[in-house]
């Protein structure tokens, strides 16, 4: 669905924000409801706090919303609020590095994604309690290996982005990226050892987000 | 299957009501800017070329060479202001590959051209021991010239989160040095590749420094 919304610059986002790019001031509110929630998601994995991660989402879609008149229509929306969304968790993680020490300490109490707002869409309670773990434990791990590269993994596998795009959002080269993911892995695979890739060795890490692979090759 | 959360109702009120408060920018503010700083910037080139005049020789020397100079330091200088100020497919600058090939490429082509294109009419060439005393005044000029165009140049990408800042503002001195390098050549009546690189060229290196470091400060 994400992959979807992120390719084409004709998506509902995008065509969202030409609208409010060309001056129909209403259109913010439609910017905001279709990209928040996965910027929000992003930055809530990325710091595991939830208030921190509503502050970045808000100043993130402000600063698009200042930066209206800039926006080049056609221009997927979507890498531009990721980018955005990275670098002012970057800025607040250097601002903040103690307080945010604790918050992870203190988070790993709080409840799995997916449960807690009911946004996934799940066939089964049972699924979603496998994939809510499953994404737990990733997360778990992710949050110990350099931000760098877990911010590489999660994008192409978690939000079904290209390299390409993930490239463009981390400011990197596309060989960079997929050297990230790849050391990413590595260290998932070290870190969670037979719990997560035991049943598929040698294979694509059956990480939650089934978008991952997607066009990667791209 | 992706999990997605989404920010509390309270939050997106919030956002919408700080959105209403803050200014933003106009539709079509990006044309509106790059155009003013096309006119602002040849407007500065132009007062400055009149200012200092037109070498004295400029009517004996060999065509082929002076053709070649200004036409590859007038492509390099459109080169780098394009990178530079692109905002790229995705809204946060043009890619890492084709930054670090301007960043690195243009000033290398001029290294080339400066030492393998010397045109030379009735000037005197520059004395080895008098290197440094004819190159400063040259190379105070060269900054002198540029740093009004990076301030042209940063003022167009203000508002923007790219995703490499300091390169891109590299770029932007390295475009500003070029063009102020192609006007101090028009001007400078002294040959010899010593003078034109330390007068001419290597101001190009603070400009690319003052730069990045202007863009990653925003």
């Amino acid at each position: 669905m994400l992959a979807a919304r992120m390719t084409g610059g004709d998506s509902p986002l995008d065509l969202a924000m030409a609208r409010f790019a060309a001056g129909e001031d209403a259109a913010l509110a439609e910017v905001y409801d279709l990209g928040a929630p996965a910027v929000y998601t992003f930055l809530l994995r990325l710091g595991r706090d939830r208030s921190l991660a509503e502050d970045l989402t808000q100043e993130t879609f402000l600063r698009i919303h200042r930066a209206r008149g800039l926006y080049r229509p056609g221009a997927p929306v979507l890498p531009w609020a990721y980018t955005i969304a990275r670098r002012l968790f970057l800025d607040s993680v250097r601002s903040r590095r103690s307080e945010l020490q604790q918050n992870f300490d203190h988070d790993s109490e709080a409840e799995p994604f997916g449960l807690h707002d009911g946004g996934a869409e799940s066939p089964s309670a049972e699924d979603l309690l496998a994939d809510a773990e499953l994404a737990q434990a990733v997360d778990e791990a992710l949050a110990q290996i350099p931000e760098a590269q877990a911010s590489a993994f999660r994008l192409l596998k978690g939000e079904g982005l290209s390299i390409a795009e993930v490239a463009a959002i981390m400011g990197t080269s596309k060989g960079s990226v997929k050297l990230r993911a790849h050391r990413a892995y590595l260290s998932l695979r070290a870190l969670l050892g037979k719990r997560v890739f035991g049943r598929s060795a040698g294979g694509d890490p059956p990480v939650r987000g089934s978008a991952s692979g997607e066009r990667q090759g791209q | 299957m992706s999990i997605t959360n989404r920010p509390s109702a309270g939050a997106r009120d919030r956002f919408l009501q700080a959105a209403a408060r803050q200014p933003t920018s106009r539709p079509r503010t990006w044309h509106r800017r790059v155009s003013l700083a096309c006119f602002g910037a040849t407007a500065w080139l132009v007062t400055a070329l009149s200012v200092l005049g037109i070498r004295p020789d400029w009517g004996d020397l060999p065509a082929p060479a002076v053709m070649a100079t200004v036409v590859v330091l007038l492509a390099a200088a459109l080169l780098a202001s394009a990178i530079g100020l692109a905002r790229g497919r995705s809204m946060v600058g043009t890619t890492t590959e084709s930054l670090s090939l301007a960043a690195w490429g243009v000033p290398l082509l001029l290294l080339l051209l400066v030492v393998m294109m010397d045109p030379h009419g009735t000037s005197t060439a520059v004395a080895p021991d008098a290197l440094l005393l004819h190159a400063w005044p040259c190379g105070l000029l060269t900054l002198l010239i540029a740093l009004p165009l990076l301030g042209i140049a940063l003022l167009v990408l203000r508002g923007l989160t790219l995703s490499r800042p300091g390169l891109a503002g590299a770029c932007l001195g390295l475009a500003a040095a070029t063009w102020a390098h192609l006007l101090i050549r028009v001007h400078c009546p002294l040959g010899g590749a010593g003078h034109a690189i330390l007068g001419h060229l290597l101001p190009l290196l603070p400009l690319m420094i003052l730069g990045a470091w202007a863009m990653r400060r925003r």
